[in-house]
């Protein structure tokens, strides 16, 4: 104590004694570096450059379920009459904070910040409620609390980029979190399709456009809309190495780290890696060697492994306008259990002059082993069983079931699945205010695979897929037969013209698909409507075109209407309306009471506005009844209504 | 006379506030700190005859971080600094395996235009006898390589190159000028918290230092210096409180004729080490000198320096030598090995990337050491229960791109430990750095080359029931770096440290008394050789990729030889 007190007797004598001395006083701040006491004496300097910018979304769903919908028959859970719910899906925040610093000209970092707020009420320190009790903050000893867990984190996580030019050509380094990439179609990407889908239901990623008619303008007049960086691309994690301007118009990329697939923090090797060299020709002539891969160790001893290669030959040719594109290759999928070997993989598309007064056309053509597997491409795996390192049943946590598909998808036009080859044809045109787009497409399984077609619903797909919050289960509903997925949900149809449990039947898929829209003034005012409409099939037997009657095993209708209209500046109302129509034959499943197939029927109507709050803030509300309801199997029906309201604002 | 004074401070202090206002950032906000990111792929292999199903030889692991600090300045005289360090585990998405955390805070400023303070997290430094925080082991002069890996560390821990030690507490520094006699007095004076109260058995402890350093001229500086650590009596219900203040007195003559320049560098000083109300404890009192001529030769870019140094085997001085590494413990990656799961101890692999052996908290007592790395300096120049001398020359010019240093060291304890017969050591150490590019005007790509001998011998006679010391330990290690296009440099290098011999380690209480002796023997040897590309995208970010394969012989350990191939990817900026 006595020393203490010397301590501070001999600091505050020395700030009185230099205050009061007659002797030559300076701030040691100002003095010539001195080697001793605090340290460092130099300023570290400083980041000159930091950048914040996201956005903010309120996201509130009401929920009124009519009917006591069966949402897990084994453990007789139905849904609640009422469910209010603040937020949305575990990914999706109220607020991203996208904050970045630059550090040099050349090289930046940046991360994001989000935030969640459920507005659940439990007001506390901090927005603790969603932590697990034994975590929970204390208010007496908030220190000693996990107190971050719930509410903040980190989305994509932190990136560090460097680019530098060197005699021959630049090249990008990126290390870090996600990281948004695409490679080819058959290697890494997610697919787009044909910009075929409904504007009603929003998406959390969506932009909002420069004024509230101009997203629907947008997707009036280019078939598309502006999207946030992940359309089309893959969340990937690890190193990327990008080379561009290198000599004879030659670029390449490297990849090494981590899919979602292959997430996890686990020290055993589990990694996915590839790569691509390209030549460009000129704006429309390119080649391109892909490869993308993956290599996962089964044990701890990484004795065994399991995974997928990939390599492709991509390529674009054009003649007199005329777009030839492709990619060659093939893949193998390996595991303690599969060993199956190399198969082919390959897609031609040959589109006609976009300039074509009368409609443009492509034609595609895909080929897919089963013995290609890739989950990061934009292909399905409908035929083999991947290998899974538990057997966790999907929707516990750590389970892998609900990211391993397995079984005969109905997919929409354009989708390519494996073990399947087909052809798609597709046009747009337009005429005056209306546009169109469409096509037909048939495919069909290279080998017979599973008893099992899976199917989903276009109609209210986003409200099914909220009676299942948080988690992914599959084998749900009332008849064990939905599995919930990422803002989506599919059903299992079970096939009964199997010989003693062997398929022996191959599966032909048929798809047709037409989008109309249209534009007009009315009373001086933006009116759009769009409309998508659906017919697809699947069977034993080949057809060119989608089956009307009961060879089909499945039979799908939908058809779906959008309107827009401005009333005012900064006001927009809008309405909805889809009918679906889903029917199987005597050898799918058969209800054991009406001794029948499926026979559903589900609809969908909505109204709803978008308000202009002010520059980059906007209010979008939209209320949909919903019904369904099979008559055959009479517990699987539900009907009600949900309202949504979305403030959202970007800066 | 007061008028002159007064003109003269006027005048120093308009100077400098003038150069350190333009110097300064006229934002109140600013932000400073640093990113990486680290990927380690490892890969153990070990020489056995049956093979090993129980050790997972594949880990693979990584980060990426953001110390992102946020400088603000409420005033021209006042700095806050709060930085908050965000990480990202390798295989984490969306959100999972994030943590944030507070990494260091503290507020500094000017009082008055006299005062410098900091209060908070501080760095700080005083004498290689009272607070210093010396390189953990065979660190020093290792190649660039082997660098990136220690800086991470060194990084992480605050470990500066000015040897500060990382402290909560607060400091303030001013400095009298005078004009006449005395050029100028500088003061220093600190107190930091080594150990809050649990109001229990642990009471506070603090640390406290002061410091006057007159400089008299260019050519004479005289300091006296006081540190202590201590506990602070009442404020646990612990009544044995630590006190170790320790004394010291420094004295720096210079002296300046045509090319040749001679310093003599000295302190001398004493310390006490007790507790009080403990009739158990001992009541040490250590006394060290420690002088260095220096003369030197600015044409011939030749210093040779002898060196002469006395430390008590009773001197303790908690800032000068706690270590940074601590050596009880196991190894997080391969912790254990074989089918039998035997401990796998400390190496240097272990040592550029283990973090949990790393420490920052002061220690009363002295720390267990690792002989076979450093025998003779386990506690830098402050390792007690040494006497000797060390003659070293140093080879430095301008214009000349070499520098090399080459010393001997003789040493003998104070007091045999465990006998009457003293230890005795020396010491051969030789290292160099040749800018080899620069020999040629024209070669503007760097072409650097990193040599560093190290030779160690530990001896003493045998007794009737205790065995002759032997015990000897070489450290090589060597290194280039190359560029081969404009800032991409290849980088190789190589580590090579062999121990062999037998010595007898002191097994000591809670009060750091020794009671009781273990034998260690040790016959082996640690290599690593790397490869690495490297892109310094400026001074303060590069990327890194390098493949490096570690290799350990023990031929008396429990363990098989083994080694441990690593490939890591570093991506690091400074802001």
């Amino acid at each position: 104590m006595r020393t203490l007190l010397v301590s501070i007797f001999c600091m505050t004598s020395f700030i009185c004694f230099s205050q009061v001395s007659d002797a030559v006083m300076d701030s040691t701040i100002h003095r010539p570096s001195s080697d001793f006491g605090l340290m460092p004496k130099k300023d570290p300097g400083g980041l000159k450059n930091l950048q914040i910018n996201g956005y903010y979304r309120f996201f509130a769903t009401y929920q009124r379920q009519l009917d006591p919908y069966l949402l897990n028959a084994i453990i007789g859970d139905t849904a609640l009459p009422r469910n209010i719910f603040i937020g949305d899906d575990a990914q999706l925040p109220n607020l991203l904070l996208n904050v970045s610093g630059k550090t040099s000209e050349r090289t930046s970092w940046g991360f994001d910040i989000m935030m969640f707020q459920f507005l659940n009420g439990i007001i506390g320190t901090s927005y603790g409620a969603q932590v697990v009790d034994s975590l929970r903050p204390n208010i007496q000893n908030p220190l000693q609390s996990k107190r971050l867990g719930g509410n903040l984190g980190l989305n994509l996580g932190i990136n560090l980029s460097g680019n530098f030019k060197t005699d021959v050509g630049n090249i990008s380094v990126a290390v870090g979190g996600i990281q948004w990439y695409a490679m080819s179609d058959l290697t890494i990407a997610s697919w787009k399709g044909y910009n075929r889908f409904m504007l009603y239901e929003r998406n959390p990623w969506d932009p909002m456009g420069r004024d509230l008619s101009g997203r629907y303008d947008q997707y009036f007049e280019s078939g598309s809309i502006s999207q946030d960086t992940r359309w089309g691309n893959r969340a990937y994690e690890g190193i990327v190495i990008q080379g561009k301007d290198f000599p004879g118009k030659t670029s390449f990329a490297l990849l090494a780290g981590k899919t979602e697939l292959n997430g996890g923090f686990s020290q055993v090797p589990n990694l996915t890696f590839g790569g691509k060299i390209r030549k460009d020709f000129d704006a429309k002539k390119f080649v391109s060697l892909n490869s993308f891969n993956s290599k996962a160790s089964t044990d701890s001893l990484s004795r065994a492994s399991f995974g997928f290669y990939m390599a492709t030959l991509e390529f674009a040719y054009d003649l007199a306008n005329y777009t030839l594109k492709g990619e060659l290759g093939g893949g193998k999928y390996f595991s303690p259990v599969n060993n199956a070997g190399w198969g082919e993989a390959l897609q031609l598309k040959l589109a006609s002059p976009a300039e074509d007064k009368f409609a443009q056309a492509e034609l595609h053509y895909f080929r897919i082993s089963p013995n290609v597997v890739n989950n990061s491409g934009v292909f399905w795996n409908t035929a083999t069983t991947e290998y899974r390192t538990n057997d966790l049943p999907a929707g516990s946590i750590g389970s892998a079931a609900v990211l391993l598909p397995y079984s005969s998808s109905m997919v929409r036009l354009g989708q390519m699945t494996n073990n399947r080859q087909g052809l798609n044809l597709n046009v747009q045109t337009s005429k005056g205010k209306l546009r169109f787009s469409g096509g037909l497409g048939f495919s069909t399984e290279l080998k017979a695979s599973a008893q099992v077609i899976t199917y989903g619903h276009a109609v209210n797909q986003l409200t099914r897929s909220r009676f299942w919050r948080w988690n992914f289960p599959a084998g749900v509903g009332p008849y064990n037969r939905y599995s919930d997925i990422y803002r989506d949900i599919y059903e299992t149809v079970n096939l009964s013209d199997d010989s003693s449990g062997v398929t022996i039947h191959r599966k032909h898929f048929n798809t047709m698909e037409g989008q109309f829209k249209y534009h007009t003034k009315v009373l001086g005012r933006d009116l759009f409507v769009f409309s998508i409409l659906q017919c697809n099939s699947t069977s034993r037997t080949w057809s060119p075109v989608t089956i009307l009657n009961e060879k089909a095993y499945i039979r799908q209708y939908i058809s779906e209407f959008e309107m827009y209209y401005a009333i005012k500046p900064g006001l927009l109302i809008n309405a909805y309306y889809g009918y679906e129509r889903t029917l199987g034959n005597y050898l799918t499943d058969i209800d054991e009471v009406t001794r029948r197939p499926r026979n559903q029927k589900g609809e969908g109507i909505g109204c709803g506005v978008d308000i202009d709050m002010g520059k980059n803030v906007r209010l979008y509300m939209r209320h949909r009844w919903y019904y369904f309801r099979d008559q055959s199997f009479e517990l699987d029906r539900f009907r009600g209504r949900e309202l949504t309201v979305e403030l959202k604002a970007f800066f | 006379m007061r008028k002159q004074i007064y003109i003269l401070v006027l005048s120093v202090v308009l100077l400098f506030s003038a150069s350190e206002f333009l110097a300064q950032d006229d934002r109140k906000v600013n932000f400073t700190g640093s990113a990486r990111s680290l990927f380690y792929a490892d890969d153990l292999v070990q020489d056995t005859t049956a093979a090993d199903t129980v050790t997972v030889p594949k880990l693979n692991s990584g980060h990426v971080l953001v110390d992102l600090g946020v400088n603000i300045r409420p005033n021209k005289q006042t700095e806050i600094l709060g930085m908050v360090r965000i990480r990202n585990d390798y295989g984490g998405f969306w959100g999972a395996g994030v943590t944030f955390d507070v990494r260091q805070l503290y507020v500094k400023g000017v009082i008055g235009g006299i005062v410098r303070y900091q209060l908070g997290d501080i760095n700080y430094k005083m004498t290689k006898y009272t607070m210093w925080n010396y390189d953990q082991e065979l660190i020093s002069n290792t190649s660039s390589i082997f660098q990136q890996q220690t800086n991470v560390m060194n990084y992480d821990h605050f470990y500066y190159s000015d040897y500060s030690r990382r402290q909560q507490g607060a400091a303030a520094e001013f400095a009298l000028v005078f004009s006449k006699v005395i050029k100028e007095i500088q003061f220093h004076a600190v107190t930091t918290r080594v150990k809050a109260s649990d109001f229990a058995g642990t009471p506070d402890r603090l640390f406290s230092g002061l410091n006057a350093n007159l400089i008299q001229s260019k050519f004479l500086e005289v300091g006296i210096n006081y540190a202590n650590m201590y506990d602070i009596p009442g404020t646990s219900k612990n009544k044995n409180n630590f006190v170790n203040p320790v004394t010291t007195a420094t004295v720096k003559a210079m002296y300046e004729m045509d090319s040749w320049k001679a310093i003599f560098d000295s302190e001398f000083g004493k310390s006490r080490t007790w507790y009080k109300n403990d009739s158990l404890a001992p009541d040490w009192r250590g006394k060290f000198y420690s002088g260095t001529l220096a003369v030197g030769n600015k044409d011939w870019g030749l210093q040779v320096s002898l060196n002469n140094m006395y430390i008590s085997s009773e001197f303790r001085s908690p800032g000068a030598q706690t270590k940074r590494i601590e050596y009880n413990g196991l190894p997080k990656a391969y912790s254990r090995i074989t089918n039998e799961q035997n401990a796998r101890s400390f190496t240097m692999l272990d040592l550029m990337r283990e973090s949990s052996f790393y420490n920052l908290q002061l220690r009363p007592y002295l720390m267990a050491f690792a002989p076979k790395y450093d025998n003779i300096t386990p506690y830098g120049d402050a390792t007690p229960n040494r006497q000797g001398y060390t003659l070293a020359a140093k080879y430095e010019k301008k214009d000349i791109p070499v520098v090399a240093t080459i010393s001997h060291m003789e040493m003998q304890e104070v007091r045999g430990e465990g006998t009457k017969l003293p230890r005795k050591f020396s010491r051969n150490n030789v290292n160099a750095t040749i800018r080899v590019n620069e020999f040629f005007p024209g070669w503007k790509k760097r072409f650097h080359i990193m040599v560093n001998y190290r030779d160690d011998q530990t001896t003493r006679q045998g007794e009737d029931l205790v065995r002759s010391v032997d015990l000897s330990t070489t450290a090589m290690s060597a290194g280039l770096e190359i560029e081969v296009l404009k800032s991409l440099d290849i980088l190789l290098g190589m580590q090579n440290i062999t121990y062999k011999g037998f010595d007898y380690v002191a097994v000591r209480n809670g009060y750091s008394e020794i009671f009781n002796f273990n034998e260690y023997k040790v016959d082996g040897s640690e290599k690593m050789n790397a490869f690495g590309l490297r892109y310094r995208f400026s001074e303060n970010a590069f990327i890194s990729a390098q493949m490096n394969k570690f290799m350990d012989v023990d031929v008396y350990s429990l363990l098989p030889s083994y080694s441990v191939n690593q490939f890591m990817l570093l991506f690091q900026m400074k802001f």
